[in-house]
């Protein structure tokens, strides 16, 4: 096949390759084939191919043969007498194919090949659907201008078989789908649109005898239904009066077949799609007859069929989607409450939300049925506000529909049992829980309307289901009451309904476990505490309830995040309530640590418990509360540095305790565990405690600061009451350090103890004096030393902006050289980006806050760091990159009152700036990424602005042979520099 | 109503027709309870079968910008939460035309697959390209700590 040659090749060869190409072959010989079949199609033998194809008796052959003159009218040009002459062929195989048992898929083919002459031959057949037509109905190709005086349209149509009618359609529905696709602009096809409108009004004529509700063989009815929708959605798109009006005749017809069992798929299609599309299509008369047909038996039969069915089908979800559509179309008249025929309809479209089965798993029409009532709903909201002097009425349509939306929907969101829950797969679980969140979006829009009265609701749901222990229906009330949370206003105003929730022995139930009330139900209770956090800091007297609920379940490991997520939000927004009891609170988390508790809820329970001592008001019960906090966790800190201590290759077994702290539940081994890394987990878990810990004892953002505050006071206080403390935690976190950093998340959570002081203007456990911070820091590390330089940057930062600026200085005096030491070890600034650009953070950040002390580091310290943050503009990695660009920026515009400095800056100008600017063009010229030369333009701007050699250290740079491109001419160059000079 | 607002409003009904599995979105609502359609807040689940996967991160879209609340780990997420939306197309950059589901779309696959030549944090950036096993370690800790159920 190799070296074939497409001259000589014969007509029996061709038919051979078309038999092979639709035979199973390797990808490589199919594609050879088709590589050759296009080549015949392309040469000019190619209109005899495709007439010798079509003649032979294969069917495969056959299309092939209509698939080539497809590709030589779509290639080739014609003259009008070649191109009439090709059409006579087409019609007379169209007619041949018809009567001699060809198939199905040829006949369709040769239908879209003469589509595709009328696409580029219009001019020469205007009339095409009635030519044709005229054509079959003879068995014989008539000239096309006799078509034209022959009988009138409607007597051709008549007296077409069923097979050419059948052709006729497909013609007249590919017609449509093709048009569409084509560019009406190029002179070639500018008549095309008029031409086809020329026979929509044939069209019609066509589709008027085969759209009727029988199937007596005489017609194709489905067919002709799926023609009109071709054209619907053709005229949609290209929209002209008249042709809108013919079409509109088709609606009724339509409509007409819906009751007949074979057409109803196609007919509730075609009238679903054009209402969600095109509602504009359909007049008063059609609405009147769709309303008519909803009202109707066979309407009413079929609406049964889908709310009643225990298994729901296509059909019936057609059904319903076509319910919605119309709904949607009819939007305006459904909000009326005195349209009684409307409100009927209203009251079946709440009806769809009751459909047998569960919302996304076998109920397929809860979600859509309910997107309606969520749209209803807000066109309701704007209709109400333009008539605020009507009350709203809950017994009067349309409101009392829109409450039955509700009382199905929010019955419809109970869980099943759990066997029906377990056997779901992941899909259908997380549409239920989908449906789920469109019931609580749906209820958020009613609250608009309703307000207080929907709360109401769902609280006394829930009390009437509590006596018959009615867990399902309970949980799916308190689910929606915890939906309308976020409605609720800030004032107090629902506070009796929720005390009536919060006061009712349900709390009680569910401390007793999960034998009295479910999992599921528990944990939608107990999150309703969270989400109504705000009622509990007016009503204390149900916090302690409430909190120990929420204790007991955070040892339930499917409770334990959820609970003790509400814990945090509660303790915190209620801290200063809940200082009496901070005793009880440790007690409480001494008894977890007894048994397993997920390390995630801990680190929220200890920094809960830290958010309420932080509001303790007495000193030494705050030192003392804080101080049996730190004794627990220190616990773990001993076990983890007494485990590290193990000779190396130490095992522990799977049943020693203390792999229960050591692991979550998830995570736990069943074999043994090297001792050194249940050392490190616990070591981090600990961490994980204290930085939770240092974080819950901040003072809260909205307490007041004195801003006049003696900053000497602050600091006795400081050392009288905390002294111990902060060295007994820095002695941990040195510990921690020296035996695991070379761990990065044991190096990154020790950085976050350290950052939860720096930001606090009290003292407190974790402000920490800044010589003991500073020391810290400058300490030996084995790992992530760039988190502990960023981690520096953030400390000298509150330093100078809080009441100890008096430090910085002398803390400066030892993290400069730290820093500069650290930079300076690096082989290249770009072996460790992060410290890089850390490390050049920090300098920019002193330089900016503190010039004086910046500018007087030894010289070659200077220099170095300099010539550093050149190299980092002049590297490829973006971070640095951008750092460099803020910190030249910063010394560009440096400001300082010191003589001294500023003489130090002028001169390291002098010598900087040329080397500046060459990075800085070599950057813009090409080096740099687009989205790097908003930073890269910030240093540029400061110079042109501040420096007035700039010009010519900008020149000098745009002359360098080193400029990255050769495109840009040197009038371009001094064009770019005159305009940023400017 | 203005253009945007028409936009936004076809935005919200496509939305409702069509959109992915274990998504949510929709426009804010502001103290009156009527819609603001130009600030959206979506959940974004993580993709199937990536490290990503259980967790449920919250973007607000004012656009063309979003903002993950709170802020993501995430090699292109800025250290304020703020991702650009640009990034999702960068050689064409933000087109009006992209539509919310391809937006949220984006932002999922985003996740598993950060754009390595547009850093927004060190933190996150600096552990993707040079320490894999503690980027995962904190993928896992922020997956759990937002938790898709």
């Amino acid at each position: 096949m190799e070296n074939i040659s497409i001259e000589i090749i014969t007509l029996p060869e061709v038919e051979h390759l078309v038999h092979e190409l639709y035979k199973p072959n390797p990808p490589q010989t199919i594609s050879r084939i088709q590589e050759i079949l296009q080549t015949l199609q392309k040469s000019p033998g190619g209109w005899q191919l495709a007439d010798g194809l079509l003649s032979l008796p294969d069917q495969n052959v056959k299309f092939f043969g209509a698939l080539t003159f497809t590709v030589k009218l779509n290639t080739e040009s014609l003259s009008d007498d070649d191109a009439v002459s090709v059409l006579q062929k087409l019609i007379t195989f169209l007619i041949t194919s018809l009567r001699d048992g060809t198939a199905g898929f040829v006949v369709k083919k040769l239908c879209s090949t003469l589509v595709t002459y009328f696409i580029h031959y219009s001019h020469t057949w205007p009339r095409c659907i009635r030519h044709l037509s005229y054509c079959l109905e003879s068995r014989t190709y008539v000239p096309i201008e006799d078509a034209d005086n022959s009988s009138p349209y409607e007597d051709i149509v008549q007296s077409l078989d069923v097979e050419n009618l059948y052709a006729v359609s497909w013609f007249a529905q590919i017609l449509p789908n093709e048009a569409e696709k084509i560019d009406a602009k190029p002179i070639k096809y500018i008549s095309l649109h008029d031409r086809l409108a020329t026979n929509a009004a044939d069209v019609v004529v066509l589709l008027n005898h085969g759209i009727k509700p029988i199937n007596d063989g005489s017609t194709r009815p489905a067919d002709s239904i799926s023609c009109l929708q071709a054209w619907i959605q053709y005229i949609q798109r290209n929209p002209k009066q008249p042709l809108v009006q013919q079409f509109q005749k088709l609606v009724d017809p339509v409509i007409n077949c819906l009751p007949h069992a074979d057409l109803y798929d196609v007919a509730v299609g075609l009238l679903t799609d054009a209402l969600e599309d095109w509602q504009s299509f359909f007049i008063r008369e059609h609405f009147e007859s769709l309303y008519s047909v909803f009202d109707s038996d066979w309407g009413r039969d079929k609406y049964h069929s889908l709310i009643e069915s225990e298994e729901m089908d296509d059909d019936d979800i057609h059904f319903g989607l076509f319910m919605l559509a119309f709904g949607n179309a009819r939007i305006e008249d459904l909000t009326d409450g005195t349209n009684e025929r409307a409100q009927r309809f209203l009251t079946m479209l709440a009806g769809l939300l009751s459909a047998k089965g569960y919302p996304g798993v076998d109920d397929k029409i809860f979600v859509p049925a309910l997107e309606f009532w969520g749209t209803f709903v807000e066109i309701l909201v704007d209709s109400l506000y333009g008539e605020s002097s009507r009350e709203t009425q809950w017994d009067k349509p349309p409101i009392w529909q829109m409450m039955q939306a509700v009382s199905e929907s929010s019955r419809k969101i109970q869980y099943p049992h759990i066997t029906i829950y377990n056997s779901w797969d992941s899909t259908e679980r997380t549409a239920f829980g989908d449906a789920r969140k469109d019931v609580a979006d749906f209820l958020q829009s009613v609250y608009t309307i309703i307000g207080k009265e929907l709360v109401s609701i769902f609280a006394k749901s829930m009390l009437e289901a509590l006596p018959r222990s009615a867990w399902a229906e309970l949980e799916a009330a308190a689910f929606c009451l915890g939906a309308l949370s976020d409605c609720l206003p800030d004032e107090n105003s629902f506070d009796d309904i929720l005390t009536q929730i919060f006061g009712s022995p349900l709390f009680g139930l569910l401390s007793q476990g999960q034998s009295v009330v479910p999992v599921r139900a528990r944990q939608t209770c107990l999150s309703l505490i969270e989400r109504y956090s705000d009622y509990f800091g007016n009503h204390a007297e149900f916090l302690p309830a409430a909190l120990n609920l929420l204790f007991s379940a955070v040892g339930d490991r499917h409770l334990a995040l959820p609970s003790s997520k509400s814990i945090y939000t509660l303790c915190s927004s209620c801290r200063s309530i809940l200082t009496p009891e901070v005793g009880t609170f440790l007690e409480q988390y001494a008894t977890l640590r007894n048994s397993e508790l997920d390390s995630l809820a801990e680190e929220r329970v200890v920094g809960a418990i830290a958010s309420i001592i932080q509001a303790v008001p007495d000193d030494t019960q705050k030192t003392n509360a804080f101080r049996r906090l730190l004794t627990m966790i220190g616990v773990d800190v001993e076990t983890s540095l007494q485990l590290s201590s193990c000779g190396e290759g130490s095992l522990i077994p799977p049943e020693n305790p203390v792999i229960i702290r050591a692991y979550d539940f998830a995570q736990r081994p069943d074999a043994p565990v090297p001792a050194s890394e249940i050392a490190l987990n616990l070591a981090v878990r600990a961490l994980r405690c204290l930085c939770s810990v240092a974080k819950g004892i901040q003072a809260p953002s909205e307490a007041l600061v004195d801003l006049d505050a003696d900053e000497q006071g602050a600091q006795m206080l400081s050392n009288t009451n905390f002294e111990q403390i902060q060295v007994d935690i820095m002695s941990i976190l040195v510990r921690l350090k020296e035996t695991f950093s070379s761990n990065s998340e044991v190096v990154d959570v020790i950085c976050s103890i350290l950052r939860a002081g720096f930001s606090e203007t009290e003292p407190g456990p974790f402000v920490f004096p800044p010589q003991m911070v500073t020391e810290f820091i400058i300490s030996r590390w084995h790992n992530r030393i760039a988190t502990v330089v960023n981690t520096a940057s953030v400390f000298v930062t509150s330093l100078s902006s809080g009441n100890q600026k008096k430090y910085v200085a002398e803390v400066l005096s030892q993290l400069l050289p730290w820093v500069f030491g650290l930079l300076s070890q690096l082989s290249e600034p770009e072996q460790d980006p992060e410290l890089a650009q850390y490390g050049i953070e920090f300098a920019q950040r002193i330089m900016s806050k503190r010039p004086e002390i910046f500018m007087s580091q030894p010289a070659n310290m200077l220099e170095f760091l300099f010539m550093f943050a050149i190299k980092l503009l002049n590297g490829n990695e973006p971070l640095p990159k951008a750092a460099a660009a803020d910190f030249w920026s910063t010394f560009i515009s440096l400001q300082t009152n010191d003589e001294n400095t500023r003489a130090i800056v002028d001169n390291a100008m002098t010598y900087l700036g040329p080397k500046l600017c060459e990075s800085l063009i070599q950057n813009i010229g090409g080096k740099a990424a687009r989205s790097e030369l908003d930073k890269l333009s910030e240093p540029l701007k400061k110079l042109v602005a501040q420096q007035v050699n700039a010009r010519q250290w900008l020149g000098a740079a745009l002359q360098d042979p080193a400029f990255p491109s050769d495109k840009v001419t040197p009038e371009e160059k001094e064009l770019f520099l005159k305009k940023v000079i400017m | 109503m203005s253009l945007c607002q028409l936009r936004l409003g076809e935005e919200r009904k496509q939305w409702r027709r069509d959109h992915p599995f274990g998504f949510w979105a929709r426009p804010v609502k502001n103290a009156q309870g009527v819609l603001d359609l130009k600030v959206w807040e979506c959940g974004i689940p993580g993709k199937e079968k990536t490290m990503w996967e259980g967790g449920l991160f919250k973007l607000t879209m004012t656009f063309p910008d979003g903002k993950f609340t709170p802020p993501l780990f995430h090699p292109n997420v800025y250290p304020s939460g703020t991702v650009c939306l640009s990034i999702l197309n960068e050689d064409e950059g933000w087109k009006p035309a992209i539509t919310v589901k391809q937006i949220a779309l984006g932002i999922q696959d985003l996740l598993d697959n950060p754009n390595p030549e547009s850093p927004a944090q060190a933190e996150a950036y600096n552990l993707f390209k040079r320490d894999k096993a503690e980027y995962e370690r904190r993928v896992r800790r922020t997956v759990k700590e937002n938790p898709a159920s």
